[in-house]
């Protein structure tokens, strides 16, 4: 069962449980678009910390919208998505984190990817978070299909912006 | 002198998470002159993988001087962990 009622808002399960306050929702999804789809890591690698994030957080609206992939992980994307769970599993005790997971990531980022890394993993942790709590429902289908739209739209804008 | 201990680590190429924890086992290992590490690639030995029943990864078995597992984790996890169950495997022998 939820723990509040949707507000009488647009948009999705998620926004509009968020849509109680409807000054930090309209700022929270700018943010989560503008990192999404600019910045120096391919959308496509966010998405997939995203998606293995949502799992362990028990956040059912956000597991609802896209499984991950491991198959398809290149090393980027496989050590990505290793650091996000690290995170999460460390969430008390972020300062234990070791310096050599940092010197491996050197290996494969830099600092400037190092650090969106790192603001995007918490920040989904905090967004997910937020839907664990709340307990929003699964995405219907039809907001499972906006959202993929969405970020098909975000993606395409992204790459001919970076071309 | 404190007890000798095994920590065998079954990792993976594919791994990220093996890839962020292989450099501090090895930090971890130069630190405890009485910790012998064992890496183990499961793609390399899969039979040994099953016979000790790997089924994620990471994974961390310790060994005591007898051979006999002590502890075990496995997935993402800092040197503070690791350092801690080999502490806790020393204080229960």
């Amino acid at each position: 069962m939820s723990r509040v009622q949707p507000a009488d808002v647009p948009g999705n399960a998620f926004q509009r449980f968020m849509g109680h306050c409807p000054s930090i929702v309209e700022k929270w999804f700018a943010l989560d678009e503008s990192m999404r789809f600019s910045g120096r890591l391919d959308p496509a690698l966010k998405e997939e910390v995203r998606r293995s994030l949502a799992d362990g957080l028990g956040c059912k609206f956000c597991a609802s919208l896209g499984a991950p992939e491991p198959e398809t992980h290149d090393t980027r994307t496989a050590l990505a998505v290793a650091f996000a769970d690290l995170v999460l599993r460390n969430f008390q005790q972020l300062h234990t984190i070791d310096d050599e997971a940092f010197a491996v990531l050197r290996g494969a980022f830099d600092d400037e990817e190092i650090v969106e890394l790192t603001i995007w993993t918490l920040f989904m942790i905090a967004g997910q978070g937020f839907g664990a709590l709340m307990h929003v429902p699964p995405s219907t289908e039809a907001e499972l299909t906006d959202y993929i739209s969405w970020r098909a739209e975000g993606e395409a804008a992204a790459r001919t912006a970076a071309e | 002198m404190t007890q000798q201990l095994t920590l065998i680590g079954f990792h993976a190429a594919w791994c990220g998470a093996c890839k962020l924890l292989a450099p501090v086992l090895t930090q971890i290992a130069e630190e405890d002159s009485d910790l012998t590490l064992r890496k183990v690639d499961v793609a390399a030995a899969p039979e040994m993988a099953e016979r000790m029943g790997v089924t994620a990864l990471p994974t961390l078995i310790v060994l005591n001087a007898r051979d006999e597992e002590c502890h075990r984790m496995s997935g993402a996890m800092t040197g503070s962990a690791v350092r801690a169950a080999l502490k806790t495997a020393r204080l229960a022998d």
